[in-house]
């Protein structure tokens, strides 16, 4: 039997009552260096002024980065965006939590999620969701009213000479729920993105990918992400063609090495594997709380299409 | 039985429900370091059911610390006797 002791409103109570010194609110523009100190010191992907105010002050969708102060001290942080579902539905999506070391273990956690709750309601979303890595998709479990739903695989192309000349002619995208982007959506998330470069590859009949070269600091190796794509999705066809050139297009860009999402349930998945893809082992999870009983359904990892994109750190 | 021991007793059935363990499964000297799922969050539930099982109240500063069965035994009874005291 599983304890869903944080769903319940006494229990929430006595955490407000551990956290009695903590001030959970929005964060304002005066947060920002505070904000981006706290992500520095933890990451190693260090985060800049404009990225904060790109993310939270000026995005183009409703979105809140949640704050949590002990004093002057800030504790740690939660952020929380709203998005629409292709199936016309408004979803949220939670990204950048962090909490300082000296302020875990008392549940502080569960007051800035209760808060990305709240927002979510405040917007109609039918559920909650997020994309986490292994120590996220801990904490997600641990709150006992979200669902780890599915596992998102990072396939990678080595080498161009490995894509198929074969082309997989089977299979639709349509059909699958996945976060809308329309235009200024995607021209505040690529083309006014303060940390990445992205380019467009358009096709002539309108299709396009959204691809990402970024160089690691280090080894300085070169990598080609394939982030987002549009296309006829009733004809895999053209998809597979829209890869080909947006591989060509990234290692002209001098890439050694090709990523993307596809998801095992969907074609695309098939198809990126018959071009010479391969899992690289890299792995994000797939993490869902449906505020509505009637969207249970989006608990179904099978009619979820994902891209990179959907993660902010791609 | 002491009550030293029933506390332990009491604490290895709390603690094998809330990480869903059998508790024949538990380690002697259970502790966030040997029990899967006695992480952050695991933590503060195993602390909230504590709390409500024993019928007492850890205090803030303590509850980031009681990482183990032992540590948390040692708190609930010194918390049981500087309730009685009162």
């Amino acid at each position: 039997m599983r304890l869903s002791v944080f769903n319940n409103p006494k229990h929430l109570d006595r955490i407000r009552d551990i956290n009695a010194r903590i001030v959970v609110r929005p964060a304002q523009g005066s947060d920002t260096e505070k904000v981006i100190n706290l992500i520095n010191t933890q990451y190693d992907r260090q985060k800049t002024v404009d990225y904060f105010y790109w993310q939270f002050i000026n995005p183009v969708h409703p979105a809140r980065l949640i704050v949590a102060y002990d004093g002057d001290i800030l504790a740690g942080f939660y952020g929380v965006q709203i998005h629409r579902l292709s199936s016309g539905e408004t979803c949220a999506f939670t990204i950048d939590l962090l909490i300082r070391k000296e302020y875990r273990n008392r549940g502080l956690f569960i007051l800035l999620e209760n808060e990305a709750h709240q927002f979510a309601l405040e917007h109609k979303a039918v559920a909650i969701t997020t994309v986490a890595n292994q120590e996220g998709m801990k904490a997600y479990v641990g709150l006992r009213t979200w669902k780890v739903i599915g596992t998102i695989p990072t396939l990678e192309l080595l080498t161009l000479s490995s894509v198929s000349p074969g082309l997989e002619k089977k299979g639709s995208l349509r059909g699958f729920i996945y976060f809308s982007k329309d235009k200024d959506y995607r021209y505040w998330r690529y083309d006014s993105n303060p940390e990445y470069k992205y380019d467009y590859l358009t096709m002539p009949d309108g299709a396009f990918a959204v691809t990402k070269i970024f160089q690691d600091p280090i080894t300085h190796k070169v990598f080609g992400d394939i982030v987002d794509f549009e296309s006829d999705w009733s004809r895999l066809i053209n998809l597979q063609i829209l890869f080909t050139k947006a591989i060509e297009h990234l290692k002209r860009q001098g890439a050694e090495l090709v990523t993307t999402w596809a998801l095992l349930h969907t074609s695309l998945y098939s198809m990126l594997k018959s071009l010479g893809f391969t899992e690289s082992g890299l792995v994000r999870h797939f993490c869902v709380k449906v505020l509505k009983p009637e969207y249970f359904h989006l608990y179904e990892f099978p009619r979820w299409h994902l891209v990179q994109a959907d993660a902010e750190i791609y | 039985m002491s009550d030293h021991n029933n506390i332990r007793r009491r604490l290895r059935k709390i603690i094998a429900i809330v990480f869903e363990l059998e508790e024949s499964n538990l380690p002697d000297q259970p502790s966030s370091q040997n029990v899967s799922g006695w992480d952050s969050l695991g933590h503060i539930g195993l602390i909230l059911q504590v709390e409500d099982e024993f019928g007492i109240r850890f205090e803030t500063e303590a509850i980031p610390t009681l990482f183990s069965m032992d540590l948390l035994a040692d708190e609930i009874e010194r918390v049981q006797q500087s309730q009685a005291l009162r």
